[in-house]
């Protein structure tokens, strides 16, 4: 029984339908795909029951009408990415600070670079883009584009 | 009564721009926040537009320190992306360089930190013992920082036997100056006076606040990615990782410096074991649709690449998180309620790389309306006009 | 148990050893056989039909291709954005490109860095 085996077995277990596209794509790498109304669930489970406790960052990408989010753990010797969709039109997920209280700064990148709104974060300043960039501007969503210098 | 001062984004104290605002009780730090994104470049948006062989010179230049680790990186993620195997031999000198660029990096903040602390005796002669390494990686591959030895599929230079006595006599050579510098950081006392007890981060915090590093290790959390998620050559080869349970800033420069000692024994190991054949492997140019998670552990701790591919000669998405940010929140927590005379050494302590952190700026040249800009010949009209003015 | 001036020998003994500091351009340093310096073309060995994979794999875009007739174009090396990684001579598909040693390459404008070898 292999660490990434053990995972999908007890997500599938106590997730069962709700989580989906359940993947091992090498040694030590698991992606799973949860509704965005589960994730905090998923991810209290990770904490408590399977002592995950470090966060390696949280990516963000647009792919056309949504935005999708990673977030990649460390967790039981894999690496698990747990992918969520959000719609363009409605861009808002909750923030996992109170759980994973490292989680703080990747939150704030992606409020930043990508639009995406984090409620009820402890410190929704900006983090990488000057204070003078023009509100609702969002660079790394793929309708802006870069002009060749 | 508390008050308020800057620092940064200029100061003699800081190697780089970064900007923190700490709130003063007599010495006492009370609170401290940062401001990043000073030197942010435009990275990620950047290598949109690059084919993947351009990405992997994008990529190299995040930072100058850490660049080998950015580079086998993001070609561990494509190789992965194509279904692709690296020939041993390739891997093989891919964690020779890993190891060498780790230890030139280690060498680098000792004179750093002695530095901070005004030890600039340290500062001078650490950096003339990281030109032992400098020397090995220019004689490998071509180039002192910036080296680009790596390529999708492989590395693109071979060590042949001269480079393999070389470089065996530079890590005989080191390993003597870096037991010399273990005895001075752990017994010289003004090294020691500035550094113990200062900067104090428990074990449970830099777990909760999911910290990296030697500076993680420091405080006794024992996370390595070479050893719990092994990446190149290091399956093969063995090596023990090193961590303190002293928590303190003392705490990082001996993990540090016996981190150096250990990377040279695995440079030895390498050297004895190189095993015969190709380097590199063909790579076609077009990545077929998937996408990839690429951990590995840079000098400053678990750095992690994340590719998307779209089945084009130009990858969808690259994020890339850096060791320093996932360090930020713990360095702030260990500031408040230390003195401020201390704040340039506890900062120093992560090892931070700024110009790793912050990634990516966007400069709109066209749309004034973004900010400040001027042109070179604005900026020296605003100069004249602004002495003109002041002279009256 | 701490002590004072440990580094106090060492710097005693370096007063009687020879300087570590290279006084460059009076002294010059031996550069190993592997430096990359700026890139020579072979003008024989251009094939001028390749479409220029050479400028198309440049990180920098510090080749630009002059055509010479119709089919046929050559690079030409922009040496201000020239980053010397060596890769224009690892795309080359017929060898053309190589890395020299010659590394003191600066000029007071960019104009003469403009480096066409043909």
């Amino acid at each position: 029984m292999s660490a990434e085996s053990d995972i999908q077995d007890k997500l599938k277990e106590v997730f069962g339908e709700q989580i989906s596209e359940l993947k091992t794509t090498r040694e030590r790498r698991v992606f799973v795909k949860v509704p965005l109304p589960l994730v905090k669930e998923v991810i209290s489970y990770l904490k408590q029951n399977l002592g995950m406790t470090h966060i390696t960052t949280i990516s963000a990408l647009d792919v056309g009408e949504e935005i999708e989010v990673l977030y990649h753990f460390w967790c039981c010797g894999v690496t698990l990415s747990l992918r969520t969709s959000v719609p363009k039109a409605n861009p808002v997920i909750d923030t996992i600070t109170p759980i994973i209280p490292g989680a703080i700064l990747y939150e704030r990148e992606i409020q930043d670079l990508l639009g995406l709104k984090v409620k009820n974060h402890p410190d929704p300043r900006r983090l990488v883009l000057p204070e003078d960039w023009p509100e609702g501007v969002y660079p790394l969503r793929k309708d802006y584009k870069v002009e060749e210098g | 009564m508390s008050f308020s001062i800057p620092i940064g984004p200029q100061h003699p104290a800081l190697k780089e721009p970064t900007h923190l605002m700490v709130t003063l009780d007599g010495e006492r730090i009370v609170d401290i926040d940062m401001r990043l994104g000073y030197n942010h470049r435009g990275i990620e948006k950047g290598a949109e537009s690059r084919n993947y062989i351009q990405n992997i010179y994008l990529t190299e230049r995040i930072c100058g320190i850490c660049n080998v680790a950015h580079t086998t990186t993001f070609c561990q993620g494509v190789e992965e992306l194509l279904g692709l195997e690296v020939p041993k031999r390739g891997l093989f000198i891919r964690t020779l360089l890993c190891e060498l660029n780790r230890i030139h990096s280690h060498l680098l903040w000792l004179g750093v930190a002695g530095h901070e602390v005004g030890f600039d005796t340290l500062f001078m002669y650490s950096w003339r013992d990281r030109e032992i390494v400098m020397d090995l990686i220019e004689i490998i591959s071509g180039n002192r920082v910036n080296i680009a030895i790596n390529a999708i599929g492989g590395v693109r230079r071979d060590i042949s036997d001269d480079m393999r006595a070389q470089i065996l006599q530079g890590i005989s050579q080191l390993e003597a100056r870096s037991q010399y510098y273990l005895e001075v950081a752990s017994t010289e006392v003004t090294f020691v006076r500035r550094t113990q007890g200062v900067g104090k981060l428990p074990k449970e915090k830099a777990v909760e606040l999911c910290a990296v590093g030697p500076y993680a290790r420091a405080s006794g959390v024992e996370y390595d990615v070479r050893k719990d998620d092994p990446f190149a050559a290091y399956p093969y080869l063995d090596f023990k990782v090193i961590t303190s349970d002293r928590c303190d800033v003392l705490g990082t420069a001996i993990v540090r410096v016996l981190e150096i000692m250990e990377s040279c024994k695995m440079c030895r190991q390498i050297i004895d074991e190189l095993p015969p054949g190709e380097i590199k492997a063909k790579a076609p140019r077009k990545v077929p649709p998937g996408e990839v998670v690429s951990k590995t552990e840079a000098p400053r701790g678990e750095l992690i690449h994340y590719i998307k591919s779209n089945g084009s000669d130009r990858p969808e998405r690259l994020k890339v998180r850096t060791p320093t940010l996932a360090d930020i929140p713990s360095v702030l927590y260990s500031l408040r309620g230390g003195y401020i005379a201390d704040i340039p050494i506890v900062f120093a302590a992560i090892d931070p790389c700024m110009a790793c952190m912050d990634r990516v700026t966007l400069l709109d040249i066209g749309n004034r309306k973004t900010g400040n800009m001027m042109t070179w010949e604005e900026l020296r009209e605003y100069g004249i006009r602004w002495y003109a003015n002041k002279k009256g | 148990m701490t002590k004072i001036g440990s580094m106090f020998p060492e710097i005693w003994a370096h007063l009687f050893k020879k300087r570590a500091t290279v006084l460059y351009p009076f002294e010059r340093l031996k550069v190993p056989k592997n430096l990359r310096g700026k890139p020579i073309l072979d003008v024989e060995k251009c094939s001028l039909k390749c479409k220029g994979l050479c400028a198309i794999d440049c990180p920098a875009k510090a080749i630009v291709m002059e055509k010479i007739d119709e089919k046929a174009s050559r690079p030409i090396f922009l040496l201000d954005r020239c980053t010397f990684c060596g890769q224009c001579a690892e795309s080359c598909p017929f060898g053309a490109i190589t890395l020299s040693e010659e590394f003191e390459l600066t000029q007071y404008d960019r104009k003469s860095l403009v480096s066409k070898q043909w």
